[in-house]
């Protein structure tokens, strides 16, 4: 400490000792007016930036504190060397010239690196960038140059910071898909993205300081400033960070339903507000074109469900007088039949017949969603046992196995349900080949659902069919093979559909098959 | 009861009123069977108007509900309202199975309903219930 460099200074010849590891004391050596010497020498040792004064040598004369920390070396370490040591190597040169040209030109006073970055070398060979002024006097015939050199790294690091920040926002603003458009607190507009000038049809300049109204449409064209005003005056937010559906106007005058979003900024004592606009005319269409679909839909449904219905009945009709004057016939001149006579009224009667079950079942498909009834709580035990019940008959006469794992309860239409299972178990008895019939009822719990199978041993189905034979009249047999309308599992379909769930059948040709549906689980019974 | 008794059906299916008369014609009541095809005529002839001004009050009246014209529901609300008419029983024979036209028949004051069977020995068989359920078993009021 306290060591002395010797420098020739006007009046006062002062160096500034600190000890290796860290700047300290400054101390001062007076030669003559002593106490404004003190005192810039005070505001030297305490600036935050460095100062540093060399002689026309380009030797370094003064080095306070500030300069000490900032390029990491002791002033006495600093003092006598030439400043070169404090440039980096590639602005040497250039350096050199500007020390010529500056001192020909005699300006005295001259910022430096405004124009283009300047660098400066820490002693620890670190390079970091600096705003720098530099100042020459003429003392005693020899030229000294001062500078006073700003550590702008951390500047720096935060322009770049806002840089990439500004940047990447930008990059979202100008490719963003919707309109972005910022506005002040008089509702003159301040940005205009890409997208708004695709959306709306204006230029950025044609609209930028105009009133943002010109985008609405009446009345929200005269009611706008309105709306700002009163949002100055009382703050309360009716569309700010809520969003709503509006109607936008193009240049061209033409409109557009539009889906605004509206932020609020405060710069200072400033507001910006951001609004955003989607586009929702495809939307829109595509929801309207939905809801006529959908409407279009159920429209048909009834309508099919009506005509089914009322086909159904009407064809009853007929039916019934062909079957009964066929039964009239037999009862009073059957014994005069010939065998020819006979077979063709069998085939009458048949014909009949099945035209009766057709128009059934097609009556107790149209009943499925026409005449369902509520959903309540149905215990599946129960409804397969009544099930079996009903079919003892079938179910001795083959010989069936058939066997029921316990079911769980469900919310749904039990007599559904239970035509449903019977449906099933028919087909699972009907289509069982030579072999006894033997068929599993089970169930499983899945993720939100129940899964029942209806598993039997019989002549199985192609894949190929595995969707057509739920198709209403589909079938994959003749008469005589196995008698039936076509309509069982179209019905089981539609009433499983109709309780949210689905079906579906596993099978492999003469390995059986295995027919599976889904119960949603419900919490409560609903309609 | 010495006299024929005096049925009215009202039907427009000419297959129906047929399989009636020869389900009839098995049973054993005498009696004599009127025909209407449609509400209007079947007013005319409770009303006695016009071509039936000489027919006889009926004693029971089987009535389908869907008809041309003038259709069962409003025929029976005619009947049913008509002090002259109203104690005449009712029949309902239909093949609607709806509830909505059970009950409004009986709100109507219709003395039965009856489902037409689409078997003829059914058909026939309600027939004859029909027949000796009103023609035996009840007493009809005196005409």
């Amino acid at each position: 400490m306290g060591r002395q460099t010797h420098s020739t200074l006007n009046s006062a010849t002062y160096s500034m000792s600190s000890n290796e590891s860290e700047p300290s004391a400054t101390s001062f050596v007076h030669q003559g007016v002593p106490e404004s010497h003190e005192r810039l020498m005070g505001i030297i040792a305490s600036a935050t930036d460095a100062i540093i004064t060399v002689d026309d040598q380009q030797r370094i004369t003064v080095f306070n504190p500030a300069a000490e920390r900032m390029f990491r070396c002791a002033a006495s370490a600093a003092i006598g060397q030439s400043l070169e040591r404090f440039i980096p190597m590639r602005f040497r040169p250039a350096h050199a010239e500007h020390v010529r040209r500056f001192g020909e030109t005699g300006v005295t006073n001259r910022a430096m690196g405004a124009q283009r970055p300047l660098a400066a070398l820490r002693s620890d060979g670190v390079e970091f960038p600096v705003e720098a002024t530099i100042s020459q006097v003429v003392v005693g015939g020899q030229t000294l140059f001062t500078a006073i050199v700003r550590d702008i790294s951390e500047r720096r690091r935060a322009e770049e910071a806002l840089r990439e920040s500004e940047g990447r926002l930008r990059a979202i603003v100008e490719t963003a898909v919707d309109s972005i458009i910022t506005i002040d607190e008089r509702g003159a507009i301040t940005s205009f993205n890409p997208a708004a000038t695709r959306m709306f049809g204006y230029q950025p300049e044609e609209v930028l300081g105009k009133n943002v109204n010109l985008l609405m449409p009446e009345p929200y064209h005269a009611e706008h400033d309105g709306y700002l005003h009163n949002y100055r005056t009382t703050q309360i937010k009716k569309i700010i960070g809520i969003g709503r559906e509006v109607i936008g106007r193009r240049k061209d005058g033409s409109q557009f339903p539009m889906e605004l979003a509206v932020s609020e900024t405060r710069l200072d004592e400033r507001r910006v507000f951001t609004g955003i606009v989607r586009d929702i005319s495809e939307r829109k269409r595509a929801d309207a074109s939905l809801a006529r679909q959908s409407e279009e839909l159920a429209r048909s449904n009834i309508e099919l469900e009506r005509f089914a219905y009322v086909a159904s009945h009407d064809l009853q009709e007929p039916m019934r007088t062909v079957r009964s004057f066929a039964q009239l016939l037999q009862r009073r001149y059957g014994e005069q039949f010939s065998g020819e006579a006979e077979e063709f009224f069998r085939f009458i009667t048949d014909g009949v017949q099945r035209m009766q079950s057709l128009i059934n079942d097609l009556l107790t498909y149209s009943r499925v969603s026409s005449q369902g009834s509520a959903f309540a709580s149905a215990d599946c035990n129960e409804i397969v046992s009544r099930v079996l019940e009903n079919l003892r008959a079938s179910i001795e006469g083959q010989r069936a196995k058939v066997d029921v794992t316990p079911l769980p309860k469900v919310i749904g239409d039990a007599t559904q349900l239970g035509q449903l299972f019977q449906n099933l178990l028919v087909n699972a008895i009907k289509f069982s080949g030579q072999r006894g019939p033997e068929i599993q009822v089970h169930a499983v719990e899945n993720d939100g659902e129940w899964r029942f199978s209806v598993k039997d041993n019989g002549i199985g189905i192609a894949p190929e069919y595995f969707e057509r034979i739920f198709i209403i009249f589909q079938r994959l047999h003749t008469i005589e093979e196995y008698a039936g309308t076509g309509i069982g599992l179209a019905i089981c379909k539609k009433i499983v559909e109709r309780h949210g769930g689905r079906i579906g059948v596993e099978s492999e040709v003469g390995h059986g098959s295995t027919f599976w549906f889904t119960i949603p689980k419900r919490e409560k019974a609903r309609i | 009861m010495n006299r024929p008794l005096e049925l009215l059906m009202v039907e427009d299916n000419p297959a129906d009123v047929r399989l009636t008369r020869e389900a009839l014609k098995e049973g054993n009541i005498s009696n004599t069977m009127h025909v209407v095809k449609d509400g209007v005529e079947a007013m005319a002839f409770l009303r006695r108007m016009g071509i039936y001004a000489e027919v006889a009050k009926p004693d029971l009246i089987l009535l389908d509900l869907n008809l041309p014209r003038m259709d069962g529901r409003e025929v029976l609300a005619e009947i049913k309202s008509d002090p002259e008419l109203r104690r005449i029983p009712v029949v309902i024979l239909t093949t609607s199975r709806a509830k909505s036209d059970v009950f409004t028949s009986y709100d109507l004051h219709a003395n039965s309903f009856v489902v037409k069977p689409v078997d003829l020995e059914q058909f026939f068989a309600v027939i004859r219930s029909i027949e000796s359920f009103w023609f035996g078993t009840v007493t009809l009021p005196p005409g």
